[in-house]
């Protein structure tokens, strides 16, 4: 459905994606996970054309999306929620999620659509009139969700859902996320720093670092790696060999 | 009525249909402000400019006053949206002086193009109202006035409906308040942008079309965008109902100053007055009064 070959994003001098390729099948929950600084956002802003690639090609759908504006490969179908809870502060909830559907040809459905929304994300329906900007930090995440799903997307781009967000709230964003993918079939493209929730709620996973992707593989293959559950779930692998010289082992991948 | 509240009325009714222009301009101004980040010091001149072309459609091609009306708005118009769509976009992302240097450039190259044109030489056009007036008990109003005033009070309607009820009205709030995701919902930000601009360059022509009637078709028109910049500061940067009420208050004091007030008051007193409110509400009257959140 998606398929990114070889690219290479520079911000001015900074490499931060240094040729990276994947591929995202239909119907399915793709998670990216890596450090700080491992280029996780420069991907998905690339993906969505917030920032053109230096080298390399998007593919999606057979047709190329690199290059295009950000506004016209929404419309193509690949929907981007920023990090950070990107929310427009001075219109009302409902507002919002009517700005989500803006491209959409076919006007008849939204209704049904916001509805639909407020069913996943009850707590937005209380919240109507209000202004966006007055929301808490879980219900603006909500809110950037449910506005992106408003469009209908084939892709769904989700830039860290859980930054910023209680455990509890983190639990229960992840829990809708794997239920839109459920019940709409949207596939899902999301880039994650909680590894453990991400590789639980996710079918295909890759890891970066460093603008690289180190390792890829179904979600279930990588939660059994030793250096992923070290080095990403805090695992036990190192447990026996003393703590002291942890830092010194070296990750395979590289 | 005694004489001189019927002068003070008089003169407030003056200053309402003065200072509705200014609100149109400076309307036209906050809506470029508030899409592009951009102050836009060529507003003055394309409404000079506006009212240039509205005299020569009148008096040379013979047009029709409404007919004349409505070439030059979209003139005005098209005008704004190239000047957007061609030469502004370029410096998206530079500083803002950046914009304030590139459109004062602009106001001086159109200033320079209508002298070139049109010659230093002031003149007038006839409008259908010009010379009638109104008689409202002891109050005499000219009906360029009144047609002034609800020309403004349309135009402020239709935007206001604009933006706050149609699905394009409010794409334009979302994407003034945050740009990447007004963006990433699929909104053209770029040709909402442009579109702004232009509907701003209609209001200027209007605003040309209806302040030349009462103050000669000159180059000396431009002068009201620096009314209008002050109108905006008085009522609030950035907030649509303070233009409004910036470019009343400053339309009335003028007038009050210019009879009450020992001569060279009349274009003072409006900065006077600027400088007090500002010292009272940094903000301006009706400025906003939370910050941005980010």
């Amino acid at each position: 459905m998606l398929s990114v070959r070889n690219i290479e994003t520079w911000y001015g001098p900074v490499n931060a994606i240094k040729g990276v390729s994947i591929d995202v099948a239909p119907g399915r929950i793709v998670a990216v996970l890596g450090a700080n600084g491992a280029g996780k956002t420069t991907l998905l802003k690339t993906i969505a054309g917030v920032v053109d690639p230096f080298k390399g090609s998007i593919d999606f759908e057979d047709a190329t999306i690199n290059g295009l504006d950000p506004d016209v490969v929404a419309r193509r179908g690949v929907v981007l929620v920023p990090e950070g809870r990107q929310i427009f502060p001075f219109l009302s909830v409902r507002e919002n999620l009517q700005m989500g559907s803006f491209a959409r040809s076919d006007k008849s459905d939204i209704q049904a659509d916001i509805e639909r929304i407020y069913g996943w994300f009850p707590r937005l329906r209380e919240r109507v009139a209000q202004h966006a900007g007055l929301l808490s930090g879980g219900e603006q995440q909500m809110l950037a969700i449910g506005r992106a799903l408003m469009a209908r997307p084939k892709l769904l781009l989700l830039d860290e859902p859980s930054l910023g967000l209680s455990p509890l709230l983190t639990r229960e964003i992840f829990h809708i996320i794997a239920r839109i993918n459920a019940e709409t079939g949207t596939t899902i493209l999301l880039v994650e720093q909680n590894a453990g929730i991400a590789l639980s709620t996710a079918h295909d996973g890759y890891i970066m670092e460093l603008g690289r992707i180190v390792a890829a593989g179904t979600c279930a293959a990588l939660s059994e790696k030793e250096d992923v559950k070290e080095f990403y779930l805090g695992g036990s692998a190192s447990a026996g060999k003393g703590q002291a010289r942890r830092w010194k082992r070296r990750k395979t991948w590289r | 009525m005694e004489s001189h509240v019927v002068q003070l009325v008089q003169l407030c009714l003056n200053g309402i249909a003065i200072g509705a222009i200014y609100a149109l301009v400076a309307l036209g101004l906050v809506l470029i402000y508030k899409a592009t980040e951009i102050i836009n010091f060529a507003h003055g001149d394309i409404l000079m400019a506006s009212a240039f072309v509205g005299w020569g459609l009148i008096t040379i091609a013979g047009l029709p006053f409404w007919l004349a009306a409505l070439v030059t708005m979209l003139l005005a118009a098209a005008l704004s949206y190239v000047l957007e769509a061609r030469v502004l976009r370029v410096i998206v992302g530079q500083p803002q002086f950046a914009g304030a240097m590139l459109t004062l450039a602009l106001a001086f190259m159109l200033r320079g193009a209508v002298s070139m044109a049109f010659g230093p030489t002031s003149r007038t056009f006839p409008t259908p109202w010009t010379g009638q007036t109104t008689h409202l008990g002891p109050l005499v109003i000219a009906d360029l006035n009144l047609v002034i005033l609800v020309a403004a009070l349309v135009i402020t309607a239709l935007l206001f409906f604009f933006l706050r009820r149609t699905s394009v009205g409010i794409s334009v709030q979302a994407a003034s308040q945050n740009q990447l995701a007004a963006y990433l919902c699929g909104i053209p930000v770029k040709r909402l942008n442009s579109m702004v601009w232009a509907m701003a360059g209609a209001m200027a022509a209007v605003g040309g079309l209806l302040l030349a009637p009462i103050a000669l078709v000159d180059i000396g028109l431009w002068y009201v965008v620096l009314k209008a910049l002050a109108a905006l500061v008085l009522g609030g940067f950035g907030s649509i109902p303070g233009a409004i009420v910036g470019g009343l208050l400053i339309g009335i004091v003028e007038q009050l100053a210019g009879v009450y007030l020992p001569d060279g008051f009349k274009d003072v007193m409006a900065y006077l007055v600027l400088i007090g409110v500002l010292v009272l509400w940094p903000r301006g009257i009706l400025g906003e009064a939370h910050g941005r959140r980010v």
